[in-house]
């Protein structure tokens, strides 16, 4: 049993405050990601938890007992809050071969020679690391670098796994099948796991919750389904998705049942059939959109062909399209599945229609409502 | 407080919140150290300058000793004897500092762009060769120029020029002025060597090849590109060797103490000898604060703090400039540079130490005897041969005990200080360590060792008069040589990521086993390298240890010193050769371990 309860958690460096007012419940037993820009404030978090970082203000507690409690004067060594940590640079001990380095490790354990064998052996086995034992860290790759920190990790048996952004420094390709292995590691250990990265498609592949921070501040906390599909304001509607949301800047024109945006320069934007009463005329917004949840109309009447193809970009089994208003004022990006968009080219000229969204309020950035989701 | 919250202080676990780092333990240690060491010498140095040490009721009637006075001041500055003991001195270490220079910024700068940029032959020779005359000991030269321009009117035997010529050379070529400025600046000609040889080497050959696809000349290439872009390192070699050149003790005691021509440095020597303190604390400032805000005004427009330069030893592939009809005669000059002020004072004072009779150049005069011989009262008074004499033996022994001591000690210390710093990144703590460290490049050795002189005079406290002891010496060394010791222990630390740490800290493993096992296998190479040319500078030195050696405690260095001014110069080379061997072969292992050479 491990949760981790954050309340009141200030930091600052300097006159910068990287942590403002922090409350946060991660629960036993989950993955829960730390998501944001560089400077957010995330990894600085997860150091807070680590000890390796002193809060100013603030409390955090494992399963009820603070190890750190500026009110009580409490502040456990990192050694003795029985977590493991694994860095953005591995910091594999360059001295030591892959053996010492996991070794290592169990300095402090007080466990027997043969009993650390076994430990480093069981652990090198269940991170593949076989055949590797005697190498130097330089002498291995990014990957398997990575896999002797985790493995390092583990063997101390912590009860919390804290992850640095592990993965930034690998290749696509190494980081697709690295996280597929922290995931099972994850299932296996059922250990808390804290993960920072600034990847939101890491944030989304791996969590049970992401914590969406920005600024020191938490934007949200959801699924990664939550997090995706409702974000609860602007900055996680722009932060999180790739290709990025569109954002349509406008005021709120209701017509004939339709909801429309008016741009800045008069130009009428149709959004959603469905009305909400809620929805002031004039209220300045920003509807954000979701790539794929635009749909291109081809056959529609000329005076619904307002958008002109900009460019196409082929991903593979995706297709990018880049629409672009007559009077460019207006540009979206579309993506939609290969076998549907046939014979589009640029220079075309065609029709929307938005399947579904979110509408924030421009001044507060926060979500009103939400449109076209079942 | 609580009895628990006692016992859990003591405990040092859960209740310390902010005293846990151990950073900050020795960041407290470093600068109480410190200040007792740096600080206060020069506090109490300033201090004193301002009251009546013993000499005071000599001068002026009803003088009371320890009491506040100016009088020192104006006895240096504006008084009958200010022109004798501070203007003439002063005028001669800036004229002595000003050709010195020039002579080795202007050689220094054209053997460096021969050997960087031209396409002359044996490159890696010479820019071996050339650095040699800065390795060895500063006075090197000025004994060979003794051994060829000594005349007979200032007694002792005479030099190779009168046995050829039959004449005594000119005074002004013996002694004072003219040999001091040549020794000295063939001393810096490897200095200024090196630092425009970084300069030249980091120049992007591309910025000259685009101005010669525009068809620029050489000369005006090298005029409108290469020598703006090195100018920084150009007016920064100037600024530092001339700066150095105004604490050189060594060649000026040798080449101009026995004709009374007398330098900043050796006048302060002389006050402080003499104990006249507070008249050589006044002097000691002005040269301390004369050199203090040269570095400083260098550093300002370095925009940066530059300490030392470093030899990397990379070389650089580039299309090399053409000689052509300048080749040979450029290679000539540098032969001849090599062969007299490289090789020549070396083989001089080898030829020198065979002389059974100084100063009688013939083959049957030649003799093994200043080196192994028995003790011959026919002979330097009866001084044995170099490894038959007790006095020598026991120089030899502490010189390296003391260069060792002080190397470890040193690199020690420099590891510490180097994780302090770094751990404190961005702290005031960590800034004032680094800065304190940094203080004594600025005071001139002769000053330095006059300070520690009568500090350590008396005792302080719980700590006794040190002066006559070993451990004297080896403190004084390891607070000069500090710069250079933890500047490598911070160029060392940075080199550590700090994350190799915090796993360990977060795997619970203590800080003196974090240290031994991490952090100092890590930083041990870099370290090594700065222990090995603490280990070089602290075998050659003088002017630091000079004042404050005693019969039992004598250096290689200090012996020459002592032989010299006995005349007994066969043993003097001697020694002084020894020490080239020792300073060549630390240098050489230095090498071979690939460290960085720092100056």
């Amino acid at each position: 049993m491990s949760t981790i309860k954050i309340s009141n958690l200030i930091k600052s460096f300097g006159k910068t405050e990287v942590i403002k007012d922090m409350d946060l419940v991660i629960k036993d037993g989950w993955f829960v990601t730390f998501l944001g820009p560089s400077g957010c404030g995330k990894t600085t978090t997860l150091r807070c938890i680590s000890g390796l970082e002193t809060p100013d203000k603030g409390m955090i507690t494992v399963d009820g007992k603070a190890i750190f409690s500026s009110a009580d004067r409490i502040n456990l060594p990192p050694g003795n809050r029985s977590l493991g940590l694994v860095f953005q640079n591995y910091a594999l001990w360059p001295h030591m071969t892959v053996k010492q380095n996991i070794n290592f490790g169990l300095y402090k354990s007080g466990l027997t020679k043969e009993e650390k064998n076994q430990k480093v052996s069981h652990s090198i086995k269940v991170m593949g690391l076989d055949n590797l034992e005697e190498r130097y860290p330089h002498e291995l790759s990014g990957g398997q670098q990575q896999r002797v920190s985790v493995a390092r990790m583990v063997v101390v048996e912590p009860k919390i796994l804290l992850f640095d952004e592990p993965l930034s420094n690998l290749d696509a390709k190494l980081r697709m099948k690295l996280r597929s292995e922290l995931k099972r590691l994850h299932h296996e250990l059922k250990a808390t796991t804290v993960y920072v990265t600034h990847d939101q498609v890491e944030a989304l592949a791996l969590s049970d919750q992401i914590v969406v921070m920005n600024e020191g501040v938490i934007q949200q906390i959801g699924s990664p389904y939550e997090v995706y599909h409702y974000p609860k304001n602007l900055f996680v509607a722009d932060f999180v998705g790739n290709p990025q949301a569109n954002l349509i800047h406008g005021k709120i024109k209701k017509s004939n049942n339709i909801l429309g945006v008016l741009l800045a320069n008069e130009s009428k934007i149709k959004i959603t059939p469905e009305l909400d009463d809620e929805l002031e005329e004039d209220k300045e917004v920003v509807i954000n959109i979701r790539p794929e949840d635009i749909k291109i109309l081809r056959d529609c009447n000329d005076s619904e062909k307002n958008y002109e193809i900009y460019a196409t970009q082929p991903m593979g089994s995706e297709i990018l399209f880049h629409l672009i208003t007559e009077n460019k004022e207006l540009e979206l990006i579309l993506k939609i599945p290969e076998d549907q968009s046939l014979n589009l080219k640029a220079d075309m000229k065609v029709g929307i229609q938005i399947t579904r969204g979110n509408i924030m309020d421009k001044e507060s950035g926060n979500l009103i409502t939400s449109f076209g989701f079942k | 407080m609580h009895s628990s919250s006692i016992v859990k202080l003591i405990q040092g676990g859960n209740s310390l919140l902010y005293v846990r780092k151990p950073e900050k333990i020795m960041a407290v240690v470093f600068i109480i150290l410190l200040s007792g060491l740096v600080l206060f010498p020069v506090a109490y140095m300033i201090q004193n300058s301002f009251v009546f040490d013993e000499t005071g009721p000599r001068y002026v009637r009803g003088a009371v000793i320890g009491e506040w006075t100016l009088f020192n001041w104006i006895r240096v500055v504006h008084s009958n004897i200010s022109n004798s003991i501070f203007y003439k001195p002063a005028l001669n270490s800036l004229s002595i500092s000003i050709g010195m220079t020039v002579i080795a910024l202007t050689f220094g700068s054209l053997f460096a762009w021969l050997v960087v940029r031209a396409d002359l032959p044996w490159k890696p020779f010479f820019s071996t060769v050339l650095i040699l005359p800065y390795i060895v000991p500063s006075w090197t030269i000025a004994l060979a120029w003794l051994t060829v321009f000594r005349s007979e009117k200032y007694g002792g035997t005479p030099g190779i020029w009168l046995a050829m010529t039959g004449h005594n050379p000119p005074d002004w070529l013996a002694f004072g002025y003219l040999p001091i400025v040549i020794s000295l600046g063939v001393h810096y000609i490897p200095y200024t060597f090196i630092i425009l040889r970084g300069a030249l080497a980091n120049i992007d050959s591309r910025l000259e090849e685009s101005a010669e696809l525009l068809k620029a000349g050489k000369l005006r290439i090298l005029a409108k590109i290469t020598l703006p872009l090195v100018l920084p390192s150009l007016g920064s070699a100037f600024v530092l060797t001339f700066s150095k050149g105004l604490g050189e003790f060594a060649t000026q005691a040798f080449l101009g103490l026995p004709v009374r021509f007398y330098t900043f440095s050796t006048r302060i020597y002389s006050s402080l000898s003499n104990q006249m303190y507070a008249e050589g604390y006044v002097l000691a400032m002005i040269l301390i604060t004369t050199t203090s805000t040269i570095v400083f005004f260098n550093q300002m427009m370095l925009g940066k703090r530059k300490r030392y330069v470093t030899i990397s030893g990379k070389g650089s592939r580039r299309k090399a400039v053409e000689l052509r009809k300048w080749k040979w005669p450029m290679l000539a000059v540098l032969l001849t540079f090599v062969v007299i002020f490289v090789f020549g004072p070396l083989l001089l004072l080898g030829w020198q130490t065979l002389m059974r009779y100084d100063g009688q150049y013939n083959l049957s005069n030649l003799t093994l005897h200043y080196w192994i011989g028995k003790a011959n009262t026919n002979l330097a008074d009866g001084q044995p041969g170099i490894f038959r004499n007790p006095s020598i033996l026991n120089a030899i022994g502490n010189s390296l005990k003391m260069a060792g001591t002080t190397s470890i000690i040193s690199g020690f210390i420099g590891i510490l200080i180097g994780y302090t710093v770094v751990k404190g990144r961005g702290k005031l703590y960590s800034r004032v360590i680094e800065s304190i460290t940094f203080m004594p490049y600025l005071i001139p050795g002769i000053a330095f060792g006059g300070i520690y002189l009568t500090i350590f005079a008396k005792s302080w406290g719980p700590i006794p008069s040190l002066y006559g002891t070993f451990a004297l010496l080896i403190i004084v060394c390891v607070i000069k040589y500090l710069p250079y010791s933890s500047s490598a222990g911070i160029a060392a630390m940075h080199q550590i990521d700090p994350s190799l740490e915090e796993v360990a800290v977060v795997h619970n493993i203590g800080w003196i086993a974090r240290f031994r096992k991490i952090v100092f296998p890590l930083a041990k190479s870099g370290i090594l390298s700065a222990m090995l040319l603490t280990f070089i500078t602290t075998m050659r030195v003088l002017d630091l240890v000079i004042l404050l050696v005693t019969p039992k405690t004598t250096l290689m260095t200090s012996i020459i010193f002592r032989y010299r001014a006995q005349d007994f110069t066969q043993h003097a080379s001697g020694v002084t050769l020894l020490i080239v061997l020792i300073v060549l072969i630390g240098h050489f292992i230095l090498k071979k371990l690939g460290g960085k050479v720092e100056l």
